[in-house]
């Protein structure tokens, strides 16, 4: 049985003094893949960027827990340092700023020490080489100019340098042609171990191909409306979320 | 846009005869030219106004001569001061119905189309022919509701005479520059508006001024209180026939915008090439209040017009767009100004010049943001296309900012007519006059979409009138 | 002192300020000692050799400090380097002044003489302090038929000192001219360029980045003249202020008539660190001709947020997201520095007063 890395209790997020989410509540366990679907505008970012803490959301109440360690109230950086990861819809551009010295400065912040530069050298020409990235890349600056599919590959790469606990996919294969998003599962299937845990928003199933998916969830409403296996992604993907909202009901009668 | 078709005939000038036609002069009274205490103190009496006015105006005689010409801007050299006619009365008072406005200068007005407009979309008309305004009249369900629009003359000693007194340039003080000053010496004319809290006028109110008179300067002044949560839309409109002497405008506009207040002013200004366009126009906006300013230049020989807007309110907020297009012997220098003054105001400034025919437009603004103007946003673009070479078009903006938690963005384009879009236009069957034309006339419809339906085509009949002069 | 330096070359209204330079900025009022004219004796690389005398036709182009500057350093000058650059690329020339106690006043002439199809960086370093210290340098640069001069200017006085660094170019047909400058000392610093584009097809590039805090004033006046068909400049600044201190930017496109084909952008960003911080901008476009393209952008203001927000989830502290952000802004500039032991120490320096600012703020 493995142990639960991410915890979310009656989660309520707000922006602006909107309540976007209205009671979240959520278990991953270590070496689980979870998946996160829902109708547009539903809130399914606000979630995972509320579990990265992102401060435009304010979160009114609940809990979130990593590791069984509270981290409702840390900042974007404390969490990364806890093991967070959030590969962004929209990444940002920063001009000034090369994929390789923020990569090299972020990775020893979570160390705690530099990384040694050739060892580190090494290891980005190889991942970079694994996602099909030109190497050139490293010494351009963050995501300035770069194509969605670039921005994206960009984004796992950081994630395999690395190494979170939890990884966080906001819709990374959205916009992606076929080859890209069978770079970035292959990505993401490099990353996954019996330790870590994914959680994974997307609209079409594409990017899971060869993923053992654990655990689907519906985001309906600012609640979880709904929880199942890896069934439920191919009759969402079919038949669109409105046959589960029957379902449910039916479900809820029983 | 209109059809090109109609349009094939060539023309070496633009066609501007319903604004070049002349009245015969007759006015009422006239002073000498030049500005002297004398003067000053005749136009006062003449006006049988106010103590108070007569000081304020000899006040100003005095600031306007210490203050000198403006050491930046286009040459101001060869308008001669002593040659203008500072106070032209024409024979008539004050009307409140168009049957009573004498026929030659009611005729005037007929031909600019402003009866007409009145009947089918406005709430109210002032129209004011050299330095008095000839008529006045505003809707009876308007006027119902509290909304005070007359000319200032009878509003200085009417109920409203301590209100106008409190803002009588105080926004612009006769200290401010040169022709600020000479206005508060030799005003006349002009309209003062009032929108009690709350009260929402519908359809707009328009001010025609009318310079006739050769020689002659025109100084009204336009003062607006909209009140709390009121809503206005004013419409100034200007034209003069030409002449082969210097006329001069140094008009005044002050606007208070009070609290969750929106007003919005529109220009269509289309003096005469001959005309010295030396205008002030201010406003200042309370919290939540909105002053929207749409300002097309059109006319003039010379213009110095950069409305400015004190935003002094939190969260108050201004919009100017604006178009200039100049010609042959023009030298216009446009733009605006902001101060951002309290936290969470904003600016847009957005602008389009078009220089042709040897025609010279600068852009010139100025935002400032305090340092207790925190969380202000600022936004300026302006765009300028050049329709020859030997035109010129200038850019000259300044940001000043003494805020660390601002947000100010410039951007500033200049380039001309892509051969690839002729081209393409051609493809289609257009002829490169015609192609030229629609460009323009897209190049110009952003701001033509934010005026109301008849000042649009009017704006669009302009530039199609310029730009037949240009084209060949 | 009646001098008007860096002037707008069209003025604005003068309450705004940004005619010219502020008189808190100008040369202390005194009597100027006429200048030794003491030659550069350093050693030259291969390629490069100095001139006894500076041809007229080089004294005579323009810088964007105006008039006065050039006479002030012209005739005055208490050094000077005359480069002849006749050869392809080869090493840098690396030329330091230093104020101290003995040597309060520095007026340092440089000219380049780029020969057709010559190629030649030049580096110019200031540093030292001494009370009441001014150091003033007028380079005056002719980039002849497909050269290439660089031009990089680091500033790193102490803030005892006033310093003055005026550029004229007359970039020829084909040629091109690059002027890099990282601008960070001084009690007041005063820099101006004027580029005449003048052959078919030159090239200009400018990128400047400057940090100021405390009482600092900074003063720039950038011009690219375009006169020349198919002429193209590039002008880049990026600053940050911190303290109370204030700058004024004027870049100028000024395309002339004929300059038929030319395109010119300018950009500048800006990040006011602090409350009592002012900045003034005033990006002119002239324009005289009808087929240009140009094309000015400003953004001022503080750290986006955004960008803080996905430094941090990636594990930068606050703290290390800013000082990045910062670094960023020098990047563009700091890529075209030589040597690294002189990056470094523009690296240190940003990195020490930014560190200043988050412990005072």
């Amino acid at each position: 049985m493995s142990h639960s890395l991410l915890e979310i209790k009656d989660l309520i997020v707000s922006v602006e003094d909107k309540i976007i989410l209205n009671g979240i509540n959520l278990t991953i366990g270590s070496g689980e893949l979870h998946v996160l679907m829902g109708p547009n505008g539903t809130g399914k970012s606000t979630l995972v960027s509320a579990i990265m803490g992102d401060p435009r959301f304010q979160i009114e109440s609940g809990q979130i827990l990593l590791d069984g360690k509270d981290i409702t109230e840390m900042k974007a950086d404390e969490r990364a340092k806890a093991g967070v990861f959030l590969s962004f819809q929209v990444p940002e551009e920063i001009p000034g700023v090369t994929l390789e010295d923020f990569l090299r400065t972020a990775k020893g912040s979570l160390e705690k020490r530099p990384p040694k530069i050739l060892q580190f050298k090494k290891e980005l020409k190889e991942q970079m080489k694994a996602l099909d990235m030109d190497p050139s890349y490293a010494e351009r600056y963050l995501n300035v100019g770069f194509s969605g599919g670039e921005k994206k590959k960009t984004e796992i790469l950081q994630l395999l340098m690395l190494q979170p606990k939890l990884a966080l996919l906001d819709e990374t294969d959205s916009g992606l042609d076929v080859d890209a998003v069978r770079t970035v599962t292959k990505g993401i299937r490099a990353f996954k171990n019996r330790k870590n845990g994914l959680f994974i928003i997307t609209h079409n199933a594409r990017i899971l191909e060869g993923l053992d998916v654990d655990v689907v969830h519906v985001l309906e409403g600012g609640k979880i409306a709904y929880t199942g296996g890896r069934e439920l992604i191919s009759k969402i993907t079919q038949e669109g979320f409105g046959v589960l909202g029957k379902e449910a009901l039916i479900h809820e009668r029983l | 846009m209109k059809d090109f078709k109609q349009e094939k005939t060539r023309v070496d000038q633009a066609d501007r005869t319903i604004y070049d036609v002349k009245d015969r002069l007759d006015p009422a009274f006239l002073t000498d030219s030049g500005i002297t205490a004398e003067i000053v103190n005749q136009i006062s009496k003449e006006k049988n106004e106010p103590e108070w006015m007569r000081l304020f105006r000899l006040k100003s005689l005095n600031t306007y001569k210490e203050i000198p010409l403006p050491s930046w801007g286009p040459s101001l050299d060869e308008l001669n001061m002593d040659q203008i006619v500072t106070y032209v009365r024409p024979k008539s008072t004050m009307k409140a119905k168009w049957s009573d406005v004498p026929d030659d200068i009611k005729q005037t007005f007929e031909r600019l189309g402003i009866p007409k407009a009145e009947q089918k979309s406005l709430a109210g008309v002032g129209a004011q022919y050299d330095s008095e305004v000839v008529y006045h009249n505003v809707r009876a369900e308007v006027a119902s509701k509290g909304v005070v629009y007359t000319d200032i003359e009878s509003a200085l000693t009417g109920p409203y005479s301590e209100m106008i007194r409190k803002h009588f340039m105080k926004l612009v003080p006769p200290s401010d520059h040169k022709f600020a000053a000479l206005h508060g010496a030799v005003w006349s004319g002009g309209s003062f508006v009032y929108v009690p809290a709350g009260v929402t006028v519908d359809i707009p109110l328009q001010s025609y001024f009318r310079l006739n008179a050769p020689g002659a300067g025109q100084f009204e002044h336009t003062l607006i209180i909209v009140e709390e949560g009121a809503y206005l839309h004013f419409i100034e409109g200007c034209s003069a026939p030409r002449y082969y002497v210097a006329n001069l405008h140094a008009g005044c506009v002050e606007l208070y915008v009070g609290k969750n207040a929106r007003l919005r002013y529109s220009t269509i200004e289309n003096w005469s090439k001959n005309m010295y366009n030396l205008n002030t126009k201010r406003a200042s906006v309370e919290e939540g209040g909105t002053v929207e300013w749409i300002s097309g230049s059109f006319g003039s020989h010379i213009s110095y017009l950069y409305p400015m807007s004190i935003l002094k309110g939190k969260k108050a907020r201004m919009e100017f767009t604006g178009i200039t297009f100049a010609g042959e012997g023009q030298n216009l220098d446009t733009g605006a100004k902001v101060l951002h003054a309290a936290p969470d105001t904003t600016s847009h400034i957005s602008t389009k010049s078009i220089s042709r025919d040897g025609g010279n437009s600068t852009f010139r603004s100025l935002v400032t943001v305090t340092e207790n103007a925190k969380g202000s946003k600022s936004a300026v673009s302006c765009e300028s296309l050049m329709l020859d070479s030997i035109s010129r078009s200038d850019t000259i903006p300044v940001m000043d900012i003494s805020c660390n938690q601002a947000d100010i963005g410039h951007e500033a384009k200049i380039g001309r007519i892509s051969e690839s879009a002729i081209f393409y236009l051609m493809s289609r069957g257009l002829s490169e006059d015609d192609a030229r034309a629609l460009i323009v006339g897209g190049f110009a419809e952003p701001i033509a979409k934010e005026l109301p339906l008849e000042y649009a085509v009017e704006m669009n009949n302009l530039i199609h009138l310029e730009m037949k002069g240009s084209i060949g | 002192m009646n001098t008007q330096i860096n002037r707008l070359p069209v003025p604005t209204w003068n309450r705004t300020g940004v005619n010219w330079l502020d008189k808190k900025a100008l040369p202390p009022d005194r009597e100027y000692s006429q200048g030794d004219h003491l030659p550069y004796d350093g050693v030259l690389p291969h390629g490069i050799s100095l001139m006894d005398r500076i041809p007229e036709e080089i004294a005579a182009i323009p810088s964007g400090m105006g008039e006065w500057m050039d006479e002030f350093i012209l005739s005055r000058a208490d050094k000077t380097c005359y480069l002849l650059a006749e050869g392809p690329a080869g090493e840098p020339v690396i030329i330091t002044q230093t104020l101290d106690l003995t040597h309060p006043v520095i007026r340092a002439h440089y000219a380049i003489n780029a020969k057709p199809g010559s190629n030649i960086t030049v580096i110019q370093i200031n540093r030292g302090d001494a009370k009441d210290g001014v150091l003033g340098s007028l380079t005056q640069i002719d980039a002849q038929e497909n050269s290439v001069v660089r031009l990089i200017s680091v500033q790193l006085l102490g803030r005892n000192s006033q310093s003055f660094d005026s550029v004229g170019a007359r970039i020829g047909k084909g040629a091109r001219v690059e002027l890099v400058r990282a601008v960070l000392g001084g009690k007041t610093a005063a820099c101006g360029s004027l580029a005449h584009l003048e052959g078919q097809g030159g090239g200009y590039q400018q990128d400047t980045a400057y940090f100021t805090d405390k009482e600092q004033i900074y003063d720039f006046n950038d011009i690219a003249r375009h006169a020349g068909r198919e002429t193209e400049s590039e002008m880049h600044t990026a600053g940050v202020l911190a303290g109370s201190s204030s700058k004024i930017l004027r870049g100028t496109i000024d395309f002339k008539a004929g300059c038929a084909h030319s395109v010119g952008h300018e950009n500048e960003t800006v990040l006011l660190l602090s409350p009592s911080a002012r900045n003034r901008t005033v990006p002119l476009i002239l324009c005289g001709e009808e087929a240009v393209e140009g094309q000015h952008a400003a953004s001022l203001g503080q750290f986006d947020e955004k960008h803080l927000y996905y430094l941090c989830s990636r594990g930068l502290s606050l703290m290390e997201a800013k000082r990045m952000l910062v670094e960023a802004r020098f990047m563009p500039v700091l890529h075209k520095i030589t040597p690294d032991d002189l990056r470094m120490e523009i690296l240190n320096v940003i990195e020490r007063r930014l560190d200043e600012h988050e412990t005072d703020s």
